[in-house]
């Protein structure tokens, strides 16, 4: 039972699988003209379509089960969840030499802009390989998604871990006690925690944002790279 | 099956086979009926997410397309699953109820 093509193409759709798409998307498109669509509208689509993609991996998943997570059959799930915990390592060493070693400015500097260039490297050679390896730029983004997900949970793991099992020496940590004295807060216990907790928050979105657009940039890359080299063949 | 296996999509998922009880529907008529039940109007996102995992269940089937909209109706499988659902709000509603009245 075909369905005529839309006239108008909502392009936020390709946010959704392409199965989904096939299947639902010309009736999708109808009921979207038919109704006036508010921010709220949008978010719910844009949210929606998340969960189908999320769906849409667990399902291939099921389906290859024989050949489980390191299967190069899925790539994005490998090679993202590889270089998240790459990333996860590399936020475990930045985590305890912040808070563990007493820096100075320059330390400091180093050490930020050293996790900082690993996070655009490794998000964006996963989002390369995993493109090279599917000639998809979406796939890409959803690796570089993936490895940042995965690398912002063990970073926050290990970030309440070390906190919580040294707190006495976070203490003394320099940069600690001036942030402290700024905050006008009495308990530095619970200033070092609420610390912890906000920069969590901050690492998974910088590490979401960054692991789609850096996965997405890499994999135009990837893309590129597929297409020269099936041309040259 | 029950609706709760739907995870968040569950509460949408009713709704629509509530909506589908009294007759086939395609996706705006189901916008508007379950915002006429229940107040709220669900988002384009989330009615199509539950009417998704209720084909894939086998509760509701789609009919042939009427130009691009496509109605959908219940199956024998998706009357049985609104029926035990519903029984269990009433036990539930009933329960609650109960309580109220021996304050």
């Amino acid at each position: 039972m075909k369905l005529k093509k839309p006239g108008r193409k909502i392009k936020i759709l390709w946010l959704y699988p392409r199965a989904w798409r096939e299947r639902y998307e010309i009736e999708f498109v109808a009921l979207l003209e038919q109704c006036p669509l508010s921010w709220l509208d949008l978010f719910d689509i844009v949210g929606s379509a998340f969960d189908e993609r999320i769906r849409s991996l667990a399902l291939k998943e099921k389906f290859q089960m024989p050949n489980s997570l390191t299967s190069s059959n899925n790539p994005i799930l490998r090679q993202g969840l590889l270089f998240g915990v790459i990333f996860g390592v590399f936020m475990l060493v930045y985590n305890l030499v912040k808070n563990l070693v007493n820096l100075n400015d320059t330390g400091e500097f180093i050490v930020n802009t050293a996790v900082e260039m690993t996070a655009l490297l490794l998000l964006g050679l996963v989002g390369m390989r995993v493109a090279w390896q599917t000639g998809r730029i979406s796939q890409g983004a959803l690796a570089g998604l993936v490895a940042g997900f995965t690398g912002a949970i063990i970073g926050t793991i290990t970030l309440f871990i070390i906190t919580f099992f040294s707190i006495a020496r976070v203490r003394q940590n320099t940069f600690m006690l001036q942030d402290f004295a700024r905050s006008g807060m009495t308990d530095m216990n619970q200033f070092i925690y609420e610390d912890a907790a906000g920069g969590s928050i901050f690492l998974f979105v910088f590490a979401l944002i960054l692991g789609a657009a850096l996965g997405a940039i890499g994999g135009l890359i990837g893309k590129a790279r597929t297409q020269s080299v099936s041309s040259q063949s | 099956m029950t609706l709760s296996e739907l995870g968040k999509f569950s509460e949408p998922g009713l709704f629509i086979l509530v909506s589908l009880a009294n007759g086939p529907k395609h996706g705006y008529a189901m916008m508007e009926d379950i915002e006429s039940l229940t107040g709220v109007k669900p988002g384009p996102g989330t009615l199509y997410g539950a009417l998704a995992r209720l084909e894939e269940r086998g509760l509701i089937e789609a009919l042939p397309s009427e130009e691009r909209r496509r109605p959908y109706r219940l199956t024998p499988a998706g009357l049985v699953a609104l029926r035990e659902q519903l029984s269990s709000l009433e036990l539930f509603v009933n329960a609650g109820l109960q309580r109220l009245a021996s304050q």
